[in-house]
Formats: C-alpha cells, structure tokens, sequence
C-alpha cells in the first residue's frame, strides 16, 4: 500500500448536486479498488494563471489516499472520463511520510510538512 | 567563490568580488518545495515563466532538480503561468 496525493480542478460551473454526485462516485471508485481517503479537502475557487477549456476560474480539491498501485489507474481513468474535471495531477508520496501525518488536524495548514518530500507523478 | 576581502580595482583582469549565493532551501530548511506553494516558486522563475538556472538563484543540485518537478506540477494545474506573453 502506498500513500498519493491527489489534486483536481473541477468546473466553476458546476451545480451542487451535481459536483457532490461526481465526488461521491469518485470516492466509490477508490472504495471499489481497495483505497481509503485519509484526507479530502476542499480549496475553493481559484482563478487559473491560464484559460483552460476557455474557463478562467476552477474549484480545487485536494486529497490523500491510502491505497494499492492499481487503484491510481482507476481513479485517473475516472477523471479522464468525466468532463467536469479540468485538470488533475497525482503524486505518490515518498515512503517515510507516514499516514499521521496527514490525517486533518484542527490548524488549516497541515500539509506544507509532510508535502515537502514527493515522488513520481501520473499525468 | 568563497569569501574574499574586495581585490584592489588596479588590476581590471582580477575578479570581481562578488556575495556567494547559498541555496534557500538548504538554509531554511522550513521552505516547502511543493506545486501547492506557487508563492516560494515565483521567486525561482522569471516573469516570463521560465525557470532560473541554478547560477543565477544558487540553489543547490538536489534542491533544483525537486524545484524543477515542482515547478512543471504547478504549471499543470494553472498555478504558474507556462508562458507569460505580452
């Protein structure tokens, strides 16, 4: 089992129901390939330094999951597919970060520590 | 360059005396070099996006090739610009 980072970009123009559907079966996925999210985080809307899909804006998510290499196959198939997702990038995170160390905490920046050290990226 | 007292200016083919750039990261070793931190990034690219060479900035090996990751995961997720045209 591996630890891996993944960050997306969703459509600014997305409905609620809509983006809490796409994130619910997006979590099925990993559930399905023997994953588990440790932490999902919402960053909000930020603006893009550069149009993409001619939008200027996108929601970022940010999230770390526990889980077998085969899983990260699925999910990225996953979010090719869905047309909503501008962007996304994962990160498989070097063996010493230790799960604890993500987990969410009460402070709103817990990730600049372990996020220091990665490797390897799909996308 | 190490540091020298400033040579005399008599002799125009010596050296200039310059600072020693030291790599930020290794001096402060809190600075994250991470694509989720466009801020610390900026400092190592110029306005048109490009990345600085190690001798301009003085970052060391190790820390410029993780910069280099970094700075092309930023770029993917419009974080940095790839460009900056006019």
């Amino acid at each position: 089992m591996n630890l891996y980072e993944i960050m997306f970009i969703l459509n600014p123009d997305m409905g609620d129901d809509e983006r809490e559907k796409m994130i619910t079966r997006l979590k099925g996925t990993i559930s399905k390939n023997k994953g588990d999210v440790i932490r999902f985080d919402d960053l909000g809307f930020k603006t893009l330094t550069y149009k993409i899909k001619k939008k200027s804006r996108g929601q970022y998510f940010l999230m770390y999951l526990d889980g077998p290499g085969s899983m990260v196959a699925e999910i990225e198939r996953f979010l090719r597919i869905d047309e909503n997702v501008i962007r996304f990038v994962v990160v498989k995170l070097d063996k010493h970060v230790t799960r604890e160390s993500l987990e969410p905490k009460a402070e709103p920046q817990p990730e600049e520590a372990p996020a220091a050290q990665q490797e390897e990226t799909g996308a | 360059m190490q540091d020298r007292p400033p040579r005399s200016h008599s002799n125009p083919k010596q050296k200039p005396y310059y600072k020693r750039k030291t790599c930020r990261f290794c001096e402060e070793k809190t600075l994250p070099i991470d694509y989720k931190a466009p801020h610390v990034l900026k400092d190592f690219i110029t306005e048109r996006g490009k990345i600085l060479p190690r001798r301009i900035t003085g970052t060391c090996s190790f820390h410029q090739k993780k910069l280099a990751t970094e700075i092309k995961r930023a770029r993917i997720m419009a974080l940095i610009p790839f460009t900056v045209h006019d």
